[in-house]
């Protein structure tokens, strides 16, 4: 708790993140109004005490969408990062590990997939898999691989020339141990920084999924998914479009803010 | 008038770790000419010490005393007053000269600058004409004081291009071509080879005899100290502990540390028994390069050969030690042995499958996210079949051993000291039972006192296990002393073992 004041960024990091997940949870069983019932007669009503951010094209109300909407970006961002990191973690270590031709070979399929415009490569997959919560985090979750194969490979590289590793294998131990019993642990604090970015990347991708038309299916809410929704009507309701946005820079805000304390600590 | 004058020298750090006075009260003085050594461990203050009569301590200290120089007192001066000291009166050599060379300049010139930076201000007059061709000549004239080889040849070539001893013989020529009245060399001869150690002060000696400039030589090791100086000062937490001629130190020490450091470097022998045991370790026509991959697709690596034809043996229970300078190969022998090596040809027979290795570096060779216990049970874990219980058991009674408490267990390398994580390294290498060990330049990082104590559990063990080990080191003191047989590596081709 002493430490957490000295770290300012972490700490109102922690804060922002935390009434984020709040909302979202809460958002899971109960919000003020239902997220998909639509009322002809509250149509793109401006915010007001009864609405507070307003109502959308249908009326239905903004605030209730955006606790749903927070939900649903946040769980895809998680387990997209999750799944990047540690497929791209493991590709990475073995890699670096390994070298020669093998980590030749992985790491130039690596640069194909780097070379794609991200988006686009999900758009592929997404347009041949179909829709649905589960594809939308696979497609994104490929994506996130080869970031951190290439942080995974750079650490291991610098880590196992070090004489702990020559050590260890004076202590028989096997490859597969030395990887990750030894190595793996040295990395980790760089591996978890950098997945805080991340995740604010994923979020970002999972928007603009949804924008495109792609990411999650309506009815459900998503923040990238209410922004693309509130695109014709930018000039007569601007508050349906700014509520998810700002949605979004906070949600990003707060995780940058704890990946930006966690680099304090590994100092 | 002596030529520097300190009185209550105060150095005070003060970081967010905390306030440490690193220097307290120190007084000594220096007549013209004169050859001053500091001897003391890391932490002893005698490096802030020069730095203060430099005037290069770090933003974060402080310091208050006099110094005087020549009269002038140096604490009072302002940054201005005192630049035209520095480097003219006043000059320092470091320990490493690539790091204090710029890379990127050709060495003569680098030398040349100093004329220029210094000989042209006020009271130099006649030499602020120097034109280019004079400053050069006077350049040429410093290399071969320094004995460079071949002046005009080095004062084209770039820093990484020479050796480090002529690195710091470049470094000495630079700080003595405005012809100083006082050099601060510290510990300008720790990072080089045993016989270049010895050029470089005789080098030293030479300038003060031709050139009158008084050295204040900073070193940890007394054994350099009693070569160059005529005078010591003993350092120990900050304070002068001891001051006096070389033989009175040598002779009749007083204070209880510096007799420690004496003790340290005796040339007392260890009393060589015969050795009818069977060979624990034959090799034959070891060699040992690396292949450095083509430039081209399709062309063939090339070898760089390190070692070639080697033989020797270690017999069962013997401390064998193995000399070389740097570059000599010593640490690929070592690794070839334990079989991290990959491009080797020759016989290696071993008599124990399960060698180890006790590592110069201590901190490097401790997995830095692990606590103690963790490092301790990893080869239990890996090459036994103990269940948790006894492999704890096991690294308590592996941890008293090498003289640790219990309460080491949880804590991390990093918490630990040099001469600690060391004694952690040796029970690693013992833990699994091995019957031989490779000892890598074990105590060459570490201070001579905390040296001393490692030697000593080193050799108690060895008695104790019936231990055959192999002994590398630069330091030919520490081989005399702890070691039945020495063979010695030349630099590329291996001369036949001497013994």
């Amino acid at each position: 708790m002493k430490y957490l004041k000295k770290n300012k960024s972490l700490l109102i990091g922690l804060i922002i993140t935390g009434i984020v997940l709040a909302l979202a949870l809460i958002g899971l069983f109960w919000t003020p109004y239902s997220t998909t019932e639509m009322s002809t007669t509250y149509k793109l009503s401006p915010p007001s005490a009864a609405h507070w951010f307003g109502t959308d094209n249908y009326g239905r109300d903004i605030f209730s969408r955006i606790m749903q909407g927070m939900g649903t970006t946040f769980i895809v961002s998680i387990t997209t990062v999750v799944f990047g990191m540690i497929v791209g973690t493991v590709i990475g270590m073995v890699a670096g590990y390994v070298g020669g031709w093998f980590d030749e070979v992985i790491m130039r399929i690596n640069d194909v997939l780097n070379a794609f415009p991200s988006v686009l490569l999900a758009l592929v997959f997404v347009s041949f898999m179909g829709t649905g919560l589960l594809n939308i985090i696979l497609a994104l979750g490929i994506l996130f691989i080869p970031s951190f194969a290439r942080i995974a490979r750079s650490e291991m590289l610098r880590l196992k020339s070090l004489q702990f590793v020559q050590s260890a294998q004076l202590s028989k131990a096997k490859h597969a141990r030395i990887i990750f019993a030894h190595i793996l642990p040295n990395a980790l604090a760089t591996i978890f920084a950098s997945a805080a970015v991340g995740f604010n990347n994923a979020v970002l991708a999972e928007a603009s999924l949804s924008y495109l038309g792609l990411g999650v299916q309506p009815p459900t809410a998503s923040l990238g998914r209410m922004i693309s929704e509130a695109g014709s009507y930018l000039v007569q309701a601007p508050w349906f479009a700014i509520a998810p946005g700002v949605a979004i820079i906070i949600l990003v805000m707060g995780i940058t803010l704890i990946s930006e304390g966690l680099t304090k600590i590994e100092q | 008038m002596s030529l520097l004058d300190v009185r209550k020298l105060n150095v005070i750090f003060d970081s967010s770790r905390g306030v440490t006075h690193a220097v307290k009260d120190v007084s000594f003085t220096m007549e013209e000419g004169e050859i001053l050594g500091i001897v003391g461990e890391s932490g002893s203050g005698k490096s802030a010490t020069s730095l203060a009569i430099m005037g290069l301590l770090p933003s974060t200290a402080s310091y208050y005393g006099e110094l005087l120089f020549d009269g002038h007192d140096f604490v009072k001066m302002s940054f201005d007053e005192l630049r035209t000291f520095k480097g003219d009166e006043v000059s320092m050599i470091f320990q490493e000269p690539m790091v204090s060379l710029n890379p990127l300049m050709r060495v003569g010139k680098q030398v040349e600058e100093m004329l220029l930076l210094h000989r042209t201000e006020e009271g130099h007059e006649d030499e602020a004409k120097m034109t280019k061709a004079d400053r050069k000549a006077k350049v040429l004239e410093m290399f071969e004081l320094v004995e460079l080889p071949n002046p005009e040849v080095t004062y084209r070539k770039y820093p990484h291009e020479l050796s480090g001893g002529q690195q710091q013989r470049v470094m000495i020529a630079m700080a003595l071509i405005c012809k100083p009245q006082l050099l601060i060399a510290d510990e300008p001869t720790t990072a080089l080879d045993a016989d270049v150690q010895d050029q470089i002060i005789d080098l030293l000696k030479e300038m003060n005899r031709r050139l009158g400039t008084a050295i204040i030589f900073v070193s940890h090791d007394l054994s350099v100290i009693r070569k160059l100086c005529r005078n010591v000062l003993v350092m120990y937490h900050g304070e002068i502990v001891e001051r006096g001629t070389v033989e009175e130190i040598f002779e009749n020490p007083q204070d209880d540390y510096t007799k420690k450091l004496i003790a340290a470097i005796s040339d007392e022998r260890k009393v060589v028994e015969p050795n009818e045991a069977e060979d624990m370790l034959v090799v034959n026509d070891l060699s040992a390069w690396y292949e450095i991959p083509g430039k081209k697709i399709g062309e063939k690596p090339t070898k760089k050969m390190i070692v070639e034809n080697l033989s020797f043996n270690v017999k069962e229970g013997e401390i064998l030690g193995m000399v070389g300078a740097s570059g000599s190969g010593k640490s690929t022998v070592s690794r070839a042995i334990l079989g991290l090596h990959k491009w080797k040809s020759g016989d290696i027979i071993m008599k124990e499958k399960n060698p180890q290795m006790v590592f110069q570096d201590s901190s490097a060779c401790l997995n830095p996210v692990k606590k103690i216990e963790w490092i301790l049970e990893e080869p239990l874990r890996n090459m036994t079949d103990m269940t948790k219980e006894e492999r704890k058991a096991k690294v308590r009674e592996m941890l008293a051993k090498v003289e640790l408490g219990e309460e080491y267990l949880k804590r991390y390398p990093r918490q630990l000291s040099g001469g600690q994580k060391q004694r952690v390294n040796i029970a690693l290498a013992l833990i699994s039972g091995s019957k031989f060990i490779i000892a890598d330049e074990p105590v060459s990082a570490l201070d001579v006192t905390i040296q001393e104590q490692i030697l000593h559990l080193l050799l108690s063990l060895q008695k104790e296990f019936h231990l055959s080990v192999l002994f590398i080191s630069h330091d030919i003191n520490v081989i005399n002393r702890i070691c039945d047989r020495v063979i010695y590596l030349k630099n590329r081709y291996n001369k036949n073992p001497r013994t």
